[in-house]
């Protein structure tokens, strides 16, 4: 599971270039665009029960489309109303822990990293977008610091 | 033909789905602090650290039953219970500080249950940022925050969305494709509820309610 470049991985994935209008201009890579729609599939599936409480299926169907349209090139274009839905889907997952579970992770289905770095950045890019100082907390710091024990454990 | 949704039923039916199996019973994700844990009533997690009692008081919930009379009781007319209507859906989003306990009515969202009951130690901040996030999002429903500042606020909320699901059930459908996927076919009919009529209903007849230091006890009798 930690297959991961750590200097890499502390590197925000998706940042924010410009708005105009209500569309928000991104850059991302493919590789990520795709690790973006690979969650909205996992929160499709696993987060069922967790998400669809506060986020229609339909909703969460069309978003994902919208991106994996745009899964080619370093940029993506998407309403800025989107990263309100992001955040939303994330918040639905943020009892759960996602951040010490390296080596051997509890959720099977889902990568650590790649979820943590994925919300961090949406979370930052809402926040920016909305100036709304929402309350959750970044999820890398908790992950890198639990590689670093793990590490100083010999594990 | 079903009969008219009310607030009661779809109460009890919320309380019957995964709110009980997954927060009472405790069958929650691995990666969750509370699984095999019952939420309402438990002082620890599932690594055995104590909750906060300001979080997780004891609401000494152990059956459906218990859930709904809660919601019925106490929750739903509580002076600190708050909440909204989401933009996106039209849900009645709730939330009791004073308990620590949010409940969904949810009818378009996809799910069976129609809705939820649930509480975790970020439940505070959960409700917190989802109200914000309604707030700032544009939908075909109109934001509306929703509180007891005014008697029966939120029971009148709740009230309303049954209301329009009785009269526009069309507009609610579980299956755009099938009109009879209505809410009032899931939440009423025979066919969802195995080997129970809605008139042997042990919520519509709470059997385990503690009255004037009386405790009623129920004995069904069958021929």
């Amino acid at each position: 599971m930690n297959n991961h470049d750590i200097a890499d991985i502390e590197t925000p994935k998706i940042t924010f270039k410009s708005i105009e209008g209500d569309q928000v201009t991104c850059a991302v890579s493919p590789e990520w665009k795709q690790h973006l729609v690979d969650f909205l599939d996992y929160a499709q599936e696993d987060g069922r029960q967790d998400v669809y409480i506060k986020f229609p299926e339909y909703e969460l169907g069309l978003m994902r489309d919208d991106i994996a349209r745009q899964v080619e090139g370093s940029e993506i274009t998407i309403p800025n109303y989107y990263f309100l839905d992001l955040f939303s889907i994330f918040n639905a997952f943020s009892h759960l822990s996602f951040d010490y579970i390296v080596e051997n992770p509890v959720d099977e289905v889902y990568d650590p990293f790649i979820f943590c770095r994925l919300h961090d950045d949406v979370i930052t890019i809402t926040n920016e977008l909305y100036n709304n100082d929402f309350i959750i907390k970044p999820r890398m710091p908790a992950l890198l610091n639990n590689i670093k024990l793990e590490k100083s454990h010999g594990g | 033909m079903a009969d008219d949704l009310t607030v009661e039923a779809y109460i009890e039916h919320i309380t019957q789905g995964h709110a009980f199996n997954k927060h009472v019973l405790g069958r929650d994700k691995d990666n969750s602090p509370l699984k095999g844990v019952n939420a309402f009533r438990t002082d620890v997690d599932k690594d055995g650290n104590m909750l906060d009692k300001k979080l997780f008081p004891d609401l000494k919930i152990e059956t459906p039953d218990d859930m709904a009379h809660y919601i019925q009781n106490r929750f739903l007319d509580h002076p600190n219970t708050i909440g909204y209507v989401s933009p996106i859906d039209g849900s009645v989003n709730l939330y009791n500080p004073d308990d620590n306990v949010l409940v969904s009515f949810s009818p378009r969202n996809g799910d069976r249950d129609l809705g939820t009951v649930y509480r975790y130690a970020d439940t505070p901040s959960n409700f917190a940022n989802d109200l914000k996030s309604s707030g700032s999002r544009l939908g075909p429903f109109p934001f509306q925050s929703i509180d007891n500042t005014s008697p029966n606020g939120v029971r009148d909320a709740v009230q309303g969305l049954v209301d329009d699901i009785n009269a526009r059930p069309q507009m609610y459908l579980r299956n755009s494709n099938n009109p009879n996927s209505t809410v009032q076919n899931r939440v009423l009919t025979e066919t969802n509820r195995p080997g129970r009529g809605w008139e042997l209903d042990e919520v519509a007849r709470p059997v385990n309610k503690l009255q004037f230091g009386v405790v009623f006890i129920y004995i069904e009798l069958k021929y």
